[in-house]
C-alpha cells in the first residue's frame, strides 16, 4: 500500500475539479421556512436542490439563499420533528412546514450513511447538544452518562480526565477491552494516545482518557449503534457497540459564537477521620489492649492539629471558552471553532489544559463532486498527583492524607517536611515533592471526495490520519528519600538496582507517538422506484494501518541534589535507563449492506462485512461478520389502523441478527517473539498460537417503538441476547516454555442479556410559546451477564493492595457466575477478643458481582417564557463493590502503628492484632442514585437589529446530591485492580474522590 | 434507459474495482520492531541464547518462591502475621506449615520460573554445539533437578516442538536418569572453573558437584511416587560416588575452605571466598559493570530487618528459636562481628537477636520500634499473632555498609566448598569407602574449628545433619536435607503436629494440571 500516490490523487483531482466548477449556469433562490402551526421560522432547515445533493440550511430566522443550476425546478425543504415538503425553485418562496407528531423523521446517523428514524431497523440512539450533561465535561462520554438505555458510563474517579469505563449491552469480552468504536466523522479512532501508566514511583498513576482530545463543544450529535445489526458494519471492533461523533458544521448566514463558563468544584463527601484527641485516644487504647506498654504513647503527640484532607484538597475553579464562526450557502459550508479549557481537580495538583482547534469544510465543487474535509487538532496538558490504583504499605497521597499523624504539622522549622520518612511519607510531600505531567497532542483530520456517477450511485473516498503524540516527564524531589528514588526497576532482565543513587531525586521521560492512516472507497446506490419501493446498497473496501512507538527513560540527579529540579536535561545522563516499543497492526476489510424498503412498511437490512487483521495468525486473518435487520411499520398495514391505531400513532416491530468481532488484545499474539534484553540475551519470550482466531459476539434482538396521545409519548422497548465465543484469552501453557502462557481462544462463552426501556412524555404541552412545558424523559435497562461452558477454568482477578496484603485477590471469572464475581471468605462478626470470625471455616465463596444489573436515568425538562431548566437523576443497582481502602487502611491495627483511621475504627470492636484478611467485611452493595445534573438557563432578550443575535445565561450543577449505603466516598468507582492482566471491576482503592461542581456559562451569538 | 444503466454500471463498478485492486494489496503479515524479532517457526523456537539461562539464575536469589519452598517448610524460617501486616493471603503460612496446595500463588511462579529457565536451556543444549551445548546441558539438569525436587516429576518440551505440542512428563525417577545423562555429558566437555568472568559460568566442578548431590539423594528421587517419604536405602555404590565426585572437586586445586566463613557470602565474597564452585555474579558499585544486573540476595536479608535498622527492611521472616539454639555461643555462624559493616551499620553477621542498634552521624544509638519503644528481637514468634518485635532475624549477606540497599555486590552462592565436604562426610557415614585420608569427623571438625565451633568427639548421620543446618542455612538445601534424612514430616516451631508424609513433595499447580493432560497431580494432593 502506498498512501504518498492516493495522497498526490486526490489532490491532483481536487485540483482539476475546482476548474471544472467555474463553468455551471446556475440561478439563485431565496426564501423562508415557518412553522405551519405558528409562523415561527425554522432554523437549520435543510434545502435542497431536487435530484442533486447540493443544499443550503436555513439561518435562525429561517430565511435562506440556495445558489442552484438553471435546470434545477423544485427544492426540498425539509427539519427534524417536521414532514418535508417539495416547492418550486423560482424566485423568492415561503414554505410552511408541518410538526411531525412524532421524531420519526429525525435522521440518525448509522455507519458510512444516515437514516430516518422511521427506517432504522437496529438499536440506534441519537442524542443532540440539548441531550447532553452540561458543565465540566472533560471526555465525551460525560456527555452520555446516564441519558441512554443500555449505555454505562462509569467516572473511574473524580480525577480531571480521568478514566471512564463506558460499556453498551453488557460486558462481553473477559480480556480485551469492552470499550465500543469511537468513530469521528467517519473516522475509527484508533482509541489509544496516551502513556498507559506513569512511570512506576510508589505505585502507577494510571493513564488519562485519550477522548479528552475531543471538543466537547464542538459535537454536534452523538450517535450510539447498539445492536450488531447496526455495529456490524464496523464488523471485527463493533462487538462492544460503536459510539459515533459528528462535529458541528457552518450552519446558515455567517454567524459567530461564543461561549464562556466558570465553575466552581468541591469534595463531595471527605473521610470522617478521627481528629488528634480521638487519635491519641485510639493509639493509647489500642496498645493497653495489646498489653503494650503506653509510657512512651505521649512521643506521637506533636500537639498540632492539622487536617490533612485540607492540605491536599482544594476548591478548584475551572474555565472553558470556546469560540466559533461558521457559514452555509447552496455550494459550501464551514465552521471554525476554538476552545480553551483550564480545569482545575480537586486536588491541589491535579488538572487538564486543553486547547482545541476544529475546522469543517464542504464545497459542492461541481454539481457532481463534493469535498469535504475536517481539521481537529488538540493539545491537552494533564497534570498528575500521585494517585495510584496499587500502593503497598507506603501508600500514595490518599493513603497518606489518611494515615498520615494528625498532631504533626506541615513543615518542620527548616521549612522541610515534618517528619518525612520512606515508611511513613508526609502528605504534603508527596504532593509538593512530585511534578508529574504529560503534553498530549492530536491530529485527526479527513479528507473525502464524492462523486456522483449517476443518479442514484455515488462514489466516494475518504483518507483520515489521526497522529497522536504524548511526551511525560516525572521528576521526584530528592527529599522525598529513597524509597521514591531508588534504582529498584528491573527493565528487560536489568536490575538498576544501586543505591549509589538513593536520595538523589529521580526522573523519568516517556514518549508515546501513534499513528493511523485510513483509506476507504465506497459506493452508494439509492433508488426510489416508481412504486414508492426504495433500495440503499452500500459496498465499500477500508485499510487502516496504525503504528505505535513508545519509548521511555528514567535518569536520577545529581550527587548531592537537594531540591526539586523539573530540568530532564539536567538529569544525570550517565544513570539513564533507555527502553522503547513499538508495534504495528493492520486491518483490511471488505463490506457492503443493503436496505430495502417494501410499501413504506417493510424494511429489511442486510450486510456483510470481512475484517482481516494482522494480529491473527496466517491462516485466521479475516472473519466475516454477518447481520440482518427488519422492521415492521404495523400501523401501515390496514387492518392495524383501526386497532392498534386507536391507541397508538405510530407501532414499529424491529428484529435483528449480528455477528461482532473483537480484536483489541496486543499485537503479536499469535507469534512467538525474541526479544533482545539488557543481559545480553535474546531469548524467546512468548508463545506462539498459530491457530488463533476472531472472538466473535453473536446478537439476537427485538425491539417495539411506539407512539401514543398524538406523539406525545414515544417509547422504545427492547430485548436483546448476546453471547461472545471463542473468548480471547491469555491462558497458563503447558511448562517447561518460553513464558508462563499464551493467547487462547477459550472455549465457552460470556452470555448478556437485557431489557431496555426508554419514553419521551411531552406531560405539559406548551399551550403558546412560551407557556409552561414540562417533557420527562426516562430510560431504564436491566442486564444479566453469565459465563457459560467455561468448564473448569478458573481466573481471579481484583488484585487486592496493602499492607499485609501480598498476593490476596477477591475475584473471579468461573463458569456459572456472572463476569467479575467477586469471591471471598464470608466475615460474620468480630469475636470477644475482637478477632474476626468467618463462616465455613473461613473458606473462599462465591459472593454477588460488580456489574450492576439495573441502569436508570430520569430527566425532568421545563420550560417557561424565557427559561428553561432541567433536572436529571441517575440509578445503578444491583452491584457490589471491593472497600480496598477500608481494608488496606481503615484498621484497628493502624493506630497500633500511629496511623490515623476514620472515627468508626477508633470505637470499633476490632482487635488491633486482627488481620485484615480479605472478607466480606470490606465487600458491600453499590446500590446509588445521584442527581447527577440539574441546570437552569435563561434566554436574555436581544434587541432586534442588535449586533448580538442570542445570548443564554446558564448556572448547573453535577453532582448536587448521593443517596447510597456504600461507607466510603462514592459508589461509582473502578480502580484498575487487574491481576496478570485481567482486568477487574467494582474495587475502591484511595481513588480521587468525586467533585461537587457549580458551573456558570454565558452563550452568545453575534 | 435500462440498457443504458447496466452499461454504465459496469462501466463504474470496473473502474472502481481497479481502485480497489491498486490498494487492497496487504497480506497483514506482522512487523515487529527494534529489539524484538519473530521467532523461528517450529515451535517457536529459535537459536539459542545462553545468556538468557544464565540471567533466570538471578530469579532463584530473591525472598521467594524456589527459596521460599525450600527454607519456610523447614526450621530455619517462618514468616509470622504480624497483625496488619504480611498476612500477605497467607501465603508464608502455609509453606510453614505444610499447607500448600495446588492454588498456592508461588507455586505457579515457581513452576513456570524453573520450567521457563528449563526451556531456554534446553534450546541450548538441544540446538547449540561444543561448550555451548555443554553449558547448556549442565543448565539443564541444574534447573530439571529443582523441578523434580520440588514437584516430583518433570515435563519436557523438545527445542524442535509444535506450539500446540503437549510436553511429555517424567517421573521423577526418569527425570533423575535423564538429568544424569546430561551431567556425564557436561563434566566430559566442560572446563575446569575458571577465573574473571569464567568465574561464573558452567564448569566441570560444578557438573561434578550437582551429580554428587543429585546421586546423594537418589533413594529420595527413586522411592515410589505413593511412598515419597521414604524409607529410603542409600545404596553404597551411589556413596562412593559422591566420595570420588567430590574428591575430584578438591583435586582440580581450585577449592578450599575459606579462612572465614562469613567470606564465602560478604560483599566482596566473589574474591575473598575460596569456595564458590557455581554462584551468581553482582553488579554493585566496588565492581566493574558486567551483563547480569544484581541479583536479589538483599531481599532474603531486608525481609528480616526492621523498618528502623540502618537497612531498612520489611520486618518480616524469623528463624525458630529451636534452630537459632542448635548453634553454641561463639560459633561465628551464629554472630559475627565484621569489620567495615559491624561499627557502621550496627548490625552483625548471623543471627539478630536482643537490642539492635545503628549509627547515627557516627554514633551508636539504639533502633527504636514503631511505636517508639527500644527494638528488642526476642526468640518467641507466633505464625499468626506476632507483633513487631517477635522472631530473631538472619543476615545472610552481609552488606557492604555505606550501600545498604539493593545494589550489593554479594555473589549468590548456588554450590559450596564446604557443602561438596560435608557430602562426603554424609556419603561416607552412609557406607562409602573413606579417602585420602579425610574421615567424616576430620571433615566436620574442620568446618567447625574454622567458625570457632568445638570439635565433636563422634559424628553420627544426625550430627551431620544438624551440621548442614549451621554450616548451610538459606542456601536452600534444608528442606531436602531433611527429606532425606527423614525429618521433614517432624514437627518444628509453630507446627506442632506431624505433617503428612506425602507433603516432602510439593503439588503441581493447578493451573498446570489443567494445562497438560500428561501431568498428573501427586500422590496425596
Amino acid at each position: 500500500m502506498n498512501f504518498k500516490i492516493v495522497k498526490s490523487s486526490i489532490i491532483g483531482l481536487f485540483v482539476g475539479l475546482i476548474a471544472l466548477n467555474a463553468q455551471a449556469q446556475n440561478k439563485t433562490v431565496t426564501g423562508k421556512v415557518l412553522d405551519a402551526k405558528d409562523g415561527s421560522p425554522v432554523a437549520a432547515a435543510s434545502v435542497v436542490a431536487k435530484g442533486t445533493i447540493s443544499g443550503a440550511k436555513t439561518a435562525a430566522d429561517g430565511s435562506f439563499a440556495i445558489t442552484v443550476p438553471s435546470s434545477v425546478t423544485k427544492l426540498v425543504v425539509s427539519s427534524v420533528g417536521y414532514s418535508s415538503k417539495e416547492v418550486d425553485a423560482n424566485g423568492t418562496v415561503t414554505v410552511s412546514l408541518n410538526q411531525t407528531s412524532t421524531q420519526l423523521e429525525e435522521v440518525v446517523v448509522v455507519g458510512y450513511g444516515t437514516r430516518k428514524v422511521k427506517d432504522a431497523t437496529g438499536a440506534v440512539v441519537s442524542l443532540g447538544e440539548k441531550s447532553f450533561n452540561k458543565g465540566v465535561i472533560s471526555s465525551p462520554e460525560q456527555l452520555l452518562q446516564g441519558r441512554t438505555a443500555g449505555v454505562n458510563v462509569t467516572n473511574n474517579s473524580g480525577e480531571p480526565g480521568g478514566a471512564v469505563n463506558i460499556t453498551i449491552r453488557g460486558t462481553s469480552s473477559v480480556r480485551s477491552n469492552n470499550n465500543p468504536l469511537y468513530v469521528v466523522d467517519g473516522v475509527p479512532l484508533y482509541g489509544g494516545g496516551m502513556t498507559g501508566t506513569g512511570i512506576s514511583v510508589e505505585g502507577s498513576t494510571t493513564a488519562r482518557n485519550p477522548l479528552s482530545f475531543i471538543n466537547p463543544n464542538d459535537i454536534e450529535n452523538i450517535s450510539i449503534l447498539k445492536d450488531a445489526s447496526s455495529a456490524a458494519i464496523y464488523g471485527a471492533r463493533g462487538a462492544n457497540g460503536v459510539v459515533l461523533i459528528t462535529t458541528k458544521s457552518g450552519k446558515g448566514k455567517p454567524s459567530l459564537t461564543f461561549n464562556a463558563t466558570t465553575s466552581v468544584s468541591t469534595t463531595a463527601k471527605r473521610y470522617d477521620l478521627a481528629d488528634p484527641q480521638e487519635f491519641m485516644y485510639g493509639i493509647k487504647k489500642t496498645l493497653q489492649d495489646a498489653g503494650i506498654d503506653v509510657s512512651g504513647v505521649g512521643g506521637n503527640d506533636k500537639g498540632y492539629n492539622t487536617n490533612w484532607q485540607d492540605q491536599v484538597f482544594q476548591t478548584a475553579v475551572s474555565q472553558a471558552y470556546n469560540l466559533g464562526w461558521g457559514y452555509s450557502n447552496s455550494k459550501s459550508s464551514l465552521k471554525l471553532n476554538g476552545s480553551f479549557d483550564d480545569q482545575q481537580g480537586i486536588i491541589k495538583t491535579q488538572g487538564l489544559k486543553r486547547m482545541t482547534f476544529g475546522l469543517k469544510y464542504s464545497n459542492q465543487l461541481t454539481s457532481k463532486l463534493k469535498l469535504d474535509l475536517t481539521v481537529n487538532q488538540s493539545q491537552v496538558k494533564n497534570s498528575y498527583a500521585q494517585v495510584t490504583n496499587n500502593a503497598g504499605y507506603q501508600g500514595s497521597l490518599i493513603g497518606a492524607m489518611i494515615s498520615y499523624n494528625p498532631t504533626f504539622p506541615v513543615y518542620a522549622p527548616n521549612g522541610t517536611w515534618f517528619d518525612n520518612q520512606d515508611g511513613n511519607r508526609n502528605p504534603v510531600a508527596i504532593l509538593e515533592g512530585f511534578n508529574d505531567n504529560d503534553t498530549y497532542k492530536k491530529l485527526l483530520t479527513n479528507i473525502s471526495l464524492t462523486y456522483k456517477l449517476s443518479e442514484n450511485l455515488s462514489y466516494k473516498v475518504i483518507y483520515g490520519v489521526e497522529n497522536g503524540a504524548t511526551e511525560r516527564l516525572t521528576f521526584v524531589d530528592p527529599r522525598l528519600g529513597s524509597s521514591y528514588s531508588q534504582g529498584n526497576i528491573s527493565i528487560r532482565n536489568l536490575q538498576y538496582q544501586n543505591s549509589a543513587l538513593l536520595g538523589r531525586g529521580r526522573a523519568a521521560q516517556q514518549f508515546l507517538n501513534q499513528n493511523s492512516a485510513l483509506l476507504e472507497h465506497t459506493l452508494n446506490y439509492d433508488k426510489t422506484f416508481k412504486n414508492g419501493n426504495s433500495l440503499q446498497a452500500l459496498a465499500a473496501f477500508s485499510y487502516q494501518k496504525t503504528t505505535d512507538y513508545y519509548r521511555a527513560s528514567q535518569r536520577w540527579g545529581a550527587s548531592g541534589a537537594t531540591t526539586m529540579n523539573t530540568n530532564w536535561a539536567s538529569y544525570q545522563g550517565g544513570s539513564t535507563a533507555v527502553y522503547g516499543d513499538s508495534t504495528q497492526v493492520e486491518l483490511q476489510s471488505y463490506f457492503s449492506r443493503v436496505n430495502y424498503t417494501m410499501k413504506d412498511k417493510y424494511i429489511f437490512s442486510a450486510l456483510a462485512r470481512i475484517d482481516g487483521s494482522s494480529k491473527f495468525s496466517t491462516g485466521n486473518k479475516y472473519g466475516t461478520f454477518p447481520a440482518f435487520g427488519f422492521k415492521w411499520r404495523v400501523l401501515e398495514e390496514g387492518f392495524a389502523q383501526k386497532t392498534l391505531g386507536n391507541l397508538f400513532s405510530n407501532f414499529d416491530v424491529r428484529l435483528n441478527y449480528g455477528v461482532t468481532g473483537n480484536q483489541e488484545f496486543p499485537a503479536y499474539a499469535s507469534l512467538a517473539l525474541k526479544q533482545a534484553d539488557f543481559n545480553g540475551g535474546n531469548p524467546t519470550i512468548t508463545n506462539s498460537n498459530p491457530n488463533l482466531k476472531w472472538e466473535t459476539t453473536t446478537t439476537a434482538g427485538a425491539g417495539i417503538d411506539f407512539a401514543m396521545f398524538n406523539g406525545r409519548l414515544n417509547g422504545s422497548v427492547d430485548y436483546f441476547d448476546k453471547s461472545t465465543k471463542d473468548l480471547l484469552f491469555l491462558i497458563s501453557y503447558p511448562q517447561p516454555a518460553a513464558s508462563a502462557d499464551r493467547w487462547v481462544n477459550l472455549p465457552g462463552n460470556v452470555r448478556n442479556s437485557g431489557f431496555e426501556v426508554s419514553l419521551d412524555y411531552q406531560l405539559i404541552r406548551p399551550a403558546y410559546k412560551g407557556a409552561f412545558g414540562w417533557d420527562v424523559a426516562y430510560n431504564m435497562s436491566f442486564l444479566k451477564n453469565n459465563v457459560e461452558g467455561f468448564g473448569s477454568t478458573v481466573v481471579n482477578t481484583g488484585e487486592v493492595s496493602g499492607q499485609g496484603l501480598s498476593g490476596a485477590y477477591a475475584q473471579t471469572i468461573r463458569d456459572g457466575s456472572p463476569l467479575f464475581t467477586f469471591v471471598m471468605p464470608t466475615f460474620l462478626r468480630f469475636d470477644a477478643y475482637g478477632n474476626g470470625v468467618y463462616a465455613n471455616g473461613a473458606k473462599d465463596e462465591l459472593q454477588g458481582s460488580a456489574l450492576p444489573t439495573f441502569n436508570a436515568g430520569l430527566t425532568n425538562s421545563f420550560s417557561y417564557k424565557k427559561l428553561t431548566a432541567s433536572v436529571f437523576f441517575n440509578a445503578v443497582t444491583g452491584f457490589y463493590l471491593y472497600n480496598n481502602t477500608a481494608n488496606a487502611l481503615l484498621l484497628k491495627g493502624s493506630l497500633k502503628t500511629a496511623h490515623n483511621v476514620t472515627r468508626d475504627v477508633v470505637y470499633s470492636i476490632e482487635n488491633s492484632i486482627n488481620p485484615g484478611n480479605v472478607s466480606t467485611r470490606f465487600l458491600e452493595k453499590g446500590d446509588y442514585i445521584r442527581l447527577g445534573n440539574a441546570s437552569l438557563s435563561y434566554a436574555v432578550d436581544v434587541k432586534k437589529g442588535s449586533f448580538i443575535k442570542g445570548l443564554n445565561l446558564t448556572l448547573s450543577g453535577q453532582n448536587l446530591a448521593l443517596f447510597t449505603k456504600y461507607s466510603g466516598l462514592d459508589p461509582e468507582v473502578n480502580v484498575d485492580k487487574s491481576r496478570n492482566g485481567v482486568p477487574s471491576r467494582g474495587f475502591d482503592y484511595t481513588a480521587t474522590p468525586r467533585a461537587r461542581t457549580i458551573t456558570f456559562g454565558i452563550n452568545a451569538r453575534f | 434507459m435500462k440498457n443504458n444503466f447496466i452499461k454504465q454500471t459496469a462501466i463504474y463498478a470496473t473502474a472502481i474495482a481497479v481502485t480497489l485492486g491498486a490498494v487492497s494489496c496487504s497480506k497483514l503479515d506482522e512487523k515487529v520492531f527494534g529489539s524484538k524479532s519473530i521467532a523461528a517457526a517450529a515451535g517457536g523456537t529459535s537459536k539459542a541464547d545462553l545468556a538468557s539461562v544464565y540471567g533466570a539464575l538471578n530469579g532463584l536469589s530473591g525472598q521467594g518462591n524456589w527459596f521460599a519452598f525450600q527454607e519456610h517448610s523447614t526450621d530455619e524460617l517462618l514468616g509470622p502475621t504480624r497483625g496488619t501486616d504480611w498476612d500477605d493471603f497467607g501465603t508464608w503460612r502455609k509453606i510453614h506449615l505444610h499447607a500448600v496446595d495446588g492454588a498456592h500463588n508461588q507455586l505457579y511462579d515457581t513452576w513456570n520460573q524453573l520450567n521457563g529457565a528449563l526451556f531456554q536451556a534446553t534450546l541450548v543444549a538441544e540446538t547449540g554445539a561444543g561448550a555451548e551445548k555443554a553449558q547448556g546441558q549442565f543448565l539443564r539438569a541444574y534447573f530439571a533437578s529443582q523441578v523434580m525436587d520440588l514437584f516430583g516429576q518433570v515435563p519436557y518440551r523438545s527445542a524442535t516442538a509444535g506450539a500446540d505440542d503437549i510436553p511429555e512428563v517424567k517421573t521423577r525417577a526418569q527425570a533423575f536418569d535423564w538429568i544424569m545423562t546430561d551431567l556425564d555429558a557436561a563434566i566430559a566437555a566442560l572446563p575446569t572453573f575458571g577465573t574473571g568472568a569464567d568465574m561464573h559460568k558452567a564448569n566441570k566442578q560444578a557438573a561434578q558437584f550437582l551429580k554428587a548431590r543429585l546421586l546423594l539423594n537418589k533413594a529420595v528421587y527413586k522411592a515410589a511416587p505413593n511412598a515419597p517419604a521414604g524409607p529410603y536405602t542409600f545404596d553404597a555404590a551411589d556413596m562412593n560416588a559422591v566420595v570420588s565426585l567430590v574428591d575430584a572437586i578438591t583435586a582440580s586445586g581450585k577449592f578450599k575452605l575459606s579462612t572465614s566463613y562469613w567470606d564465602n557470602f560478604k560483599w566482596d565474597n566473589y574474591t575473598a571466598s575460596t569456595e564458590l564452585i557455581f554462584s551468581r555474579a553482582s553488579n554493585g558499585p566496588g565492581k566493574a559493570t558486567q551483563t547480569g544486573g544484581t541479583t536479589g540476595v538483599t531481599w532474603a536479608t531486608g525481609m528480616g530487618t526492621h523498618y528502623n535498622q540502618s537497612f531498612s527492611g520489611w520486618n518480616g521472616f524469623t528463624t525458630t528459636s529451636d534452630f537459632y539454639n542448635s548453634f553454641e555461643d561463639g560459633d561465628k555462624r551464629k554472630y559475627a562481628a565484621l569489620e567495615n559493616m559491624t561499627e557502621k551499620s550496627g548490625f552483625n553477621a548471623g543471627f539478630l537477636a536482643g537490642q539492635q542498634y545503628k549509627y547515627d552521624n557516627g554514633v551508636k544509638v539504639q533502633v527504636k520500634d514503631r511505636s517508639g519503644s527500644p527494638l528488642v528481637f526476642t526468640s518467641d514468634v507466633s505464625l499468626f499473632f506476632s507483633t513487631e518485635s517477635k522472631g530473631i532475624r538472619t543476615m545472610k549477606y552481609p552488606l557492604r555498609a555505606d550501600q545498604m540497599g539493593f545494589n550489593e555486590e554479594n555473589e549468590f552462592v548456588l554450590m559450596r566448598y564446604s557443602d561438596a565436604a560435608l557430602m562426603k562426610a554424609e556419603a561416607i557415614l552412609r557406607g562409602a569407602t573413606a579417602t585420602g585420608g579425610e574421615t567424616a569427623l576430620s571433615i566436620v571438625n574442620a568446618i567447625r574449628a574454622r567458625s570457632g565451633a568445638k570439635a565433636m568427639t563422634t559424628v553420627t548421620l544426625n550430627d551431620i545433619l544438624s551440621e548442614r543446618g549451621r554450616e548451610l542455612y538459606l542456601e536452600a538445601v534444608r528442606r531436602p536435607d531433611l527429606i532425606r534424612f527423614g525429618k521433614f514430616n517432624d514437627p518444628v516451631i509453630e507446627r506442632s503436629a506431624k505433617s503428612d508424609a506425602f507433603r516432602v513433595v510439593y503439588p503441581v499447580p493447578n493451573q498446570a494440571v489443567s494445562s497438560n493432560p500428561n501431568l498428573k497431580q501427586n500422590f496425596g494432593y
